[in-house]
């Protein structure tokens, strides 16, 4: 049995980044140092419902009631741009999972201070470094993010449970990736400026809609690759620690 | 009292002398490959240097069933070095749970040639490849962080890994070293010292059948077998193609990597060494036996709108009985009992 990609044609993750500098004394106002702390807080949310693993239930645009045992995506190349024009590159690749709250935050330490009009950053991994496991830190297979079988990295995994077309809660896992699913998202950052030594705090919100151009990719595949995923999603139960009430296993 | 203190004191002693005098770090030694006399220069990653003590411990990791989630089974368990690196004469190996798989285990030689990996040419390098088998629940069926956790609380491992890249002692093994390891020992196995590597060196002479049966793997109009299996070195394009087992494909093969419709049933062209020990044959290993083979080829191929444009254009029946044997007789050429009993790749426990 497979999970019909009709059934969940649109997930809309909601992430929200809150920007903020950190406090910056406020007497030191001539000879501060030329960077600033950043740190981006990313917030998972179904419409306006923060995601919470386990425990509860959204509904999508089909009317569709779903879940969340797990949900972790990468966040790669992320580039603040200046009102000028300059770029600077934060990150390579980061991995966000909503089991694991300190993954949430990017954290960086020594931003050059600057007038921040934009943001771009990427959904997903880059060509460049979508066809070879053998990366470390935050790429490391260890983490789970990847098929083997066919090189390359899930740029997002969210597994849980929906209710299918009979009204019964059934598996739901949603492995998105491969180089034409990469995702570039731009923004415009209102007000971040890390000219002056006061502290700055400012809010915005992006929204990444999945749609459907390369639903539940993996399920099409290999004749075990769906109990593959069965596997995987078994153990992501017991990583984050919360048993889910709904998850309905397939026999076998 | 005094026993204890004078027992502390003298092991405060012990630890300083060790601190003031840290033992000297050993620098891995690089590999010296030796690349037999007719076989191409191998590219080996950048960022993957062999070295003694790196193919060491991937060829201990390659035999230590540590890596499958019961501990029942090796890489070595479905690729045995007695039969070229393939599973005994099995069409399909069977995992640690009782499970077989669905396509014919690959022999294991001349890896260091080849562009992809598996028979659909899913992995894309040797390193991305060894995770393949050690998550697939119908084989090793574990899961990586289960297989770091083991490694790290082995008692030797870690100073192995430590050695082997050069890493300070408090470095933990992860997953990536171990993909580097595997892939280190793999790389060793060459396999070029067949009686057609010895006749290419003038160290031998081939027989008047085994030198008809050369003539007619490369004639175009019989055999034509060099298109794909292409003379002289590895013995293989590396490239996927249809050979026309079926009209309609029961496995997809590269197809299920690049959803190309030109790719249904195509497979990567596998090398002609070592063939008396790697039977059956095929990806499914349908056939027992090298004259099955050749009869397929003969006159046994199914047309399809992805079939190799070769057999496009092969004309069934074009190879006699004698024919066919003789081309056997040279495949047979090929075989390296060397290689099978070499030392350096069998299991070091």
């Amino acid at each position: 049995m497979r999970i019909k990609s009709r059934i969940f044609p649109i997930l809309s993750v909601i992430t929200s980044a809150l920007l903020s500098t950190a406090a910056c004394k406020k007497d030191n106002t001539v000879q501060g140092p030329a960077v600033a702390p950043l740190s981006f807080v990313f917030q998972n949310r179904v419409n306006q419902e923060p995601v919470e693993l386990g425990v509860g239930s959204y509904t999508n645009a089909n009317g569709n009631a779903f879940s969340f045992d797990m949900l972790k995506y990468y966040i790669s190349n992320i580039v603040l741009v200046t009102d000028d024009g300059k770029e600077v590159a934060l990150n390579n690749h980061s991995l966000i999972d909503a089991a694991n709250l300190g993954s949430e935050q990017l954290q960086f330490d020594s931003i050059p201070k600057g007038h921040y009009t934009s943001m771009h950053f990427q959904l997903g991994i880059d060509s460049l470094h979508n066809h070879n496991l053998d990366q470390a830190g935050d790429l490391d297979p260890v983490n789970g993010m990847f098929w083997s079988w066919n090189t390359g990295y899930i740029f997002l995994k969210h597994e849980g449970t929906y209710r299918n077309a009979n009204n019964e809660w059934d598996q739901l896992l949603f492995h998105y990736g491969t180089d034409g699913a990469l995702t570039a998202v731009e923004l415009a950052l209102p007000d971040v400026n890390l000219d002056d030594n006061g502290k700055r705090y400012t809010s915005t919100s992006i929204s990444i809609k999945l749609v459907q151009q390369s639903e539940y990719y993996g399920l099409r595949h290999r004749p075990h690759s769906a109990k593959r995923f069965l596997y995987r999603s078994r153990l992501a139960c017991q990583t984050n620690g919360k048993r889910s009430r709904r998850i309905q296993r397939r026999p076998g | 009292m005094f026993r204890l203190c004078l027992f502390c004191l003298l092991s405060l002693f012990i630890l300083q002398c060790q601190k003031e005098d840290p033992p000297v770090k050993k620098q891995p030694t690089p590999f010296d490959l030796v690349i037999p006399k007719g076989l191409p220069a191998m590219n080996i990653p950048a960022d993957n240097p062999m070295t003694v003590e790196g193919v060491a411990l991937g060829r201990r990791l390659f035999y230590d069933p540590i890596l499958s989630a019961d501990s029942t089974q090796s890489c070595s368990s479905c690729h045995q070095q007695a039969h070229g690196f393939v599973d005994g004469n099995l069409q399909f190996s069977i995992g640690i749970d009782g499970q077989p798989g669905t396509r014919n285990a690959m022999p294991l030689f001349n890896l260091g040639w080849q562009r992809s990996f598996f028979w659909d040419g899913g992995a894309a390098n040797m390193e991305s490849q060894v995770v393949g088998p050690i998550t697939n629940p119908v084989e090793m069926h574990e899961d990586l962080p289960r297989v770091a956790l083991k490694l790290n609380r082995h008692p030797e491992y870690p100073t192995l890994f430590r050695e082997a890249f050069d890493l300070p002692d408090t470095a933990a093994v992860t997953i990536p070293m171990l993909m580097k390891a595997i892939a280190q020992f793999e790389r060793t196995l060459i396999s070029g010292n067949s009686r057609y590597d010895q006749w290419k060196r003038g160290d031998t002479q081939l027989t008047a059948q085994e030198l008809h049966g050369m003539d007619l793997f490369q004639d175009f109009e019989k055999g034509d077998c060099s298109h794909c299996h292409v003379l002289g070195s590895t013995f293989s394009d590396f490239e996927f193609r249809n050979n026309g087992l079926d009209s309609i494909p029961v496995d997809e093969g590269r197809f299920l990597i690049t959803l190309l419709p030109n790719d249904k049933g195509k497979f990567k062209t596998p090398s002609l060494r070592n063939l008396a020990y790697t039977a059956p044959y095929m990806h499914d290993g349908r056939f027992a036996t090298l004259t099955e083979v050749l009869a397929f080829y003969n006159s046994g191929f199914k047309d399809s709108p992805t079939l190799d444009a070769n057999l496009k254009h092969a004309v069934k029946g074009r190879l006699s009985p004698e024919d066919m044997a003789d081309i056997i007789a040279f495949l047979h050429t090929l075989d390296d009992p060397d290689f099978l009993s070499s030392p350096a790749f069998a299991n070091p426990f």
